[in-house]
């Protein structure tokens, strides 16, 4: 059993090396008012491994986007560093971003967002690949109807205008303009938030089957912790910019490490009779705090029963407490957490 | 007794007759009917889900159980709250009915909250609308208020304005103001959706403590079958503006009489579930304009067949079940389980007993 406390090397530029390394990122933005600093993002170190889906969950405002808008190159790191296939973003020089940047793309979660209003969606599938250059009107021409092909939509699609696609079929679009570019990793922020439950499978399955069939890598950011589950190889476990947990999907749902992981998964509401239903229930006190003012130590401690002393003033180191499962927690140990007693929390 | 509410029992609380509403369109476009013929019934204390996509009609139907629906819907139909017809009753007279016999709490807190006064006096405004007391004993009742639904500190909280308090905190000030009058019947129209997971737990929580110890009835509209599984006894479910199943929750739950109640139960996702496997019902909602004669959700419908091209009743299928499927006793539908062992219990240390 490893328990080293490092940043793992970078495996760069080999052919089936992590297509995104993260390494210490933080990312700061200055507050509204201009006085203060934010740290949405806080020394976070992962990699992105080539044609997985990486899940990212945790509450509002814990990061999730913002690190999503790193990997798809969108955000420069205020620290730390990312390579993307090997090369370090810094070190691209604008010629080259320009072409490279074509492998790192996002879908967000407003169907409509990114489809301009009037232009008919045809136009809006050739504008990406008129950005890229490179291609001729006719080629890129086909490319755009295939791609449409691919997601499932007729090409007589391709003269509507936004506002006559339903929320899954703009949906599909979105995921139809990145399909030329070759992407190697699509962030995919809250896709199927706005979409109805009952169609949502639809779409998720599509976003399974084009990453089998193209090798795509998947960043998926979600706040349903289900759905995050049931397309992840991996998970993340953000909170207040910082991860509290990450690994193997089947590990962090079974078996998780990290008490705020455990609050997250007993909080889902689950559709089930009550006596089917989980019965233990972890309910966390307490609002989450603001990022302006993280609390000290760990910053999950003004919440966690298990929380002590130390929790209060020593952030806690990031540990492979099993396998590729990492947690940053004093008190998890591979085995879990201790068992909590009863009114042990005051 | 086809289509007549459930729950013979004495005398409900809220009871919908016929309940329909159309929209006058801009213009010269046609009248839009988005919610037909509802017939429901509420029980003292009982909670009831309100469930369905997006668009089938169900925040109308909250609507206009306030009477707080645009002058440009059309409204027929009875509904009486508290033997009350509503429908008869004067402007004054539902102003009075509104905060003391029902209530309304919505999705958006922050919409809901006037921003430029404390968060006391808005509770102060709606307690005044019905009662007036000394100012000392007024705040006291507010304090009282706002620490019954955990605002902590409520003595200093009490002169906050809302910005100064986070979405979860919101949500419990405008539960405050709508429990202040102590109505029968609380109508919740998403009330936990904009919240995060953890926050939502707390407000279903105090939701449904403040329901059991005032015997307060509600009617919780959500999308969210799994909080509806956790706070109601029982389940309604619309499609395209019609009911098309209404059942005690854990049945519904468990053996769904409607395809469409099934199908919603098969697409959650779920930790068990096989991985990268999504299940979705295929198609989409009929539009006001062109919804077809018969079933509803026919052109979706995986069981559809000769018949279903007739207009579907409510049918009684027994003394607490109602179902708008003329197949529904020769079908079997999956719900929302296939193996009895739901996410597995063994993580991490908890014990079963945890508070
Ligand atoms: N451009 C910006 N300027 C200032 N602050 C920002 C900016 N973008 C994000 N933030 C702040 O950074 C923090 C993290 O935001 P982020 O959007 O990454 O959270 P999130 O996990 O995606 O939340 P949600 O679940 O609500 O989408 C928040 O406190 C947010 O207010
Ligand atoms: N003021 C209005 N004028 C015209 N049409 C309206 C109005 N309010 C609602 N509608 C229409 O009535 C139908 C039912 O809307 P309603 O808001 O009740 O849906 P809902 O079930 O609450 O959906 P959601 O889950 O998205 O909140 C929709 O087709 C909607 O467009
Ligand atoms: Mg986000
Ligand atoms: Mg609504």
């Amino acid at each position: 059993m490893t328990n080293s406390t490092a940043t793992p090397p970078l495996a760069s530029g080999t052919a089936d090396g992590p297509v995104a390394e993260v390494r210490d990122l933080s990312i700061r933005f200055r507050t509204l008012d201009g006085t203060g600093e934010l740290r949405a993002v806080d020394d976070v170190s992962f990699d992105i491994r080539r044609g997985e889906t990486f899940g990212i969950i945790g509450e509002s405002g814990s990061g999730k986007s913002t690190i999503g808008r790193v990997l798809a190159g969108l955000l420069d790191p205020s620290d730390g560093t990312v390579h993307f296939d090997g090369h370090d973003r810094a070190d691209f020089s604008r010629r080259e971003w320009r072409q490279a940047r074509r492998a790192y793309q996002m879908v967000f979660q407003d169907p409509s967002a990114a489809l301009n209003p009037r232009m008919t969606i045809l136009d809006s599938l050739l504008e990406p690949m008129r950005f890229m250059g490179g291609m001729d009107r006719a080629e890129m021409r086909q490319r755009a109807l295939d791609a449409l092909e691919r997601v499932g939509l007729r090409h007589d699609m391709a003269l509507r205008y936004p506002h006559e696609l339903s929320g899954g079929q703009k949906q599909r679009v979105n995921i139809a303009r990145i399909l030329p570019l070759n992407p190697k990793l699509v962030v995919c922020d809250e896709v199927v938030a706005a979409l109805d439950v009952s169609i949502r499978g639809e779409i998720l399955n599509l976003f399974v089957e084009l990453q089998r069939d193209f090798g795509l890598a998947y960043a998926f950011i979600a706040h349903d912790i289900a759905i995050v589950a049931q397309i992840s190889d991996r998970i993340a476990v953000t909170y207040l910019g910082k991860f509290m947990e990450l690994g193997r999907t089947d590990d962090v749902i079974d078996r998780p490490l990290h008490p705020y992981t455990v609050a997250l998964l007993s909080a889902e509401p689950q559709p089930l009779p009550a006596h089917l239903r989980d019965r233990t229930q972890l309910r966390l006190e307490g609002d989450i705090p603001s990022p302006l003012d993280p609390p000290s130590g760990c910053r999950f401690h003004t919440r966690c029963p298990w929380a002590t002393e130390i929790c209060k003033h020593e952030s806690p180191a990031w540990r492979e407490l099993r396998p590729d499962h990492f947690t940053a927690c004093h008190h998890a140990t591979p085995d879990g957490l201790p068992p909590l007693e009863i009114g042990s929390d005051g | 007794m086809t289509g007549a509410p459930l729950g013979a029992a004495p005398e409900p609380l809220l009871n919908v007759r016929d309940l329909s509403i159309s929209f006058r369109g801009r213009r010269g476009q046609p009248l839009l009917q988005v919610v037909r013929d509802l017939n429901f019934a509420i029980q003292p204390g009982e909670r009831v889900g309100l469930v369905g996509e997006s668009g089938c009609g169900k925040s109308v139907t909250g609507l206009s159980l306030m009477r707080l629906l645009p002058s440009t819907a059309q409204i027929s139909g009875q509904v009486h709250l508290g033997g009350v017809d509503m429908a008869q009753a004067s402007t004054t007279q539902i102003r009075r009915m509104r905060g003391k016999s029902i209530a309304m709490i919505f999705q958006e807190p922050m919409s809901a909250l006037d921003p430029v006064f404390t968060i006391g006096s808005q509770i102060s405004e709606a307690l005044r609308l019905h009662e007036r007391l000394p100012r000392a004993e007024e705040r006291e009742r507010v304090i009282a208020a706002l620490a019954e639904v955990g605002i902590p500190a409520p003595q200093k909280r009490i002169d906050d304005y809302p910005h100064q308090l986070s979405g979860g905190m919101r949500q419990r000030v405008m539960i405050a103001i709508a429990l202040i009058n102590r109505p029968q019947l609380i109508i919740a129209d998403e009330p936990t959706t904009a919240l995060d997971v953890t926050i939502q737990a707390q407000i279903m929580e105090l939701l449904t403590r403040l329901s059991e110890e005032r015997g307060m009835a509600m009617l919780f509209i959500t999308h969210d079958l799994g909080v509806v599984a956790e706070t109601c006894q029982r389940m309604i479910t619309m499609y395209a503006g019609q009911i098309i199943e209404d059942a005690p929750v854990d049945d519904a739950l468990m053996q769904p009489r409607h395809p469409y109640t099934s199908g919603l139960l098969r697409s959650l996702p779920h930790f068990n579930h096989e991985r990268g496997k999504f299940a979705y019902i295929s198609g989409r909602v009929p539009a006001p304009q062109d919804m077809p004669e018969g079933c509803r959700f026919a052109a979706r419908c995986a069981y559809s067949a000769d018949g279903c091209e007739n207009p579907q009743d409510l049918r009684s299928i027994d003394a607490k079940r109602r179902v708008r499927c003329w197949r529904s006793e020769e079908l079997s539908l999956d719900g929302a389980v296939e193996t009895p062992a739901p996410v597995s219990s063994q993580t991490s240390g908890l014990s079963e007993q945890m508070p």
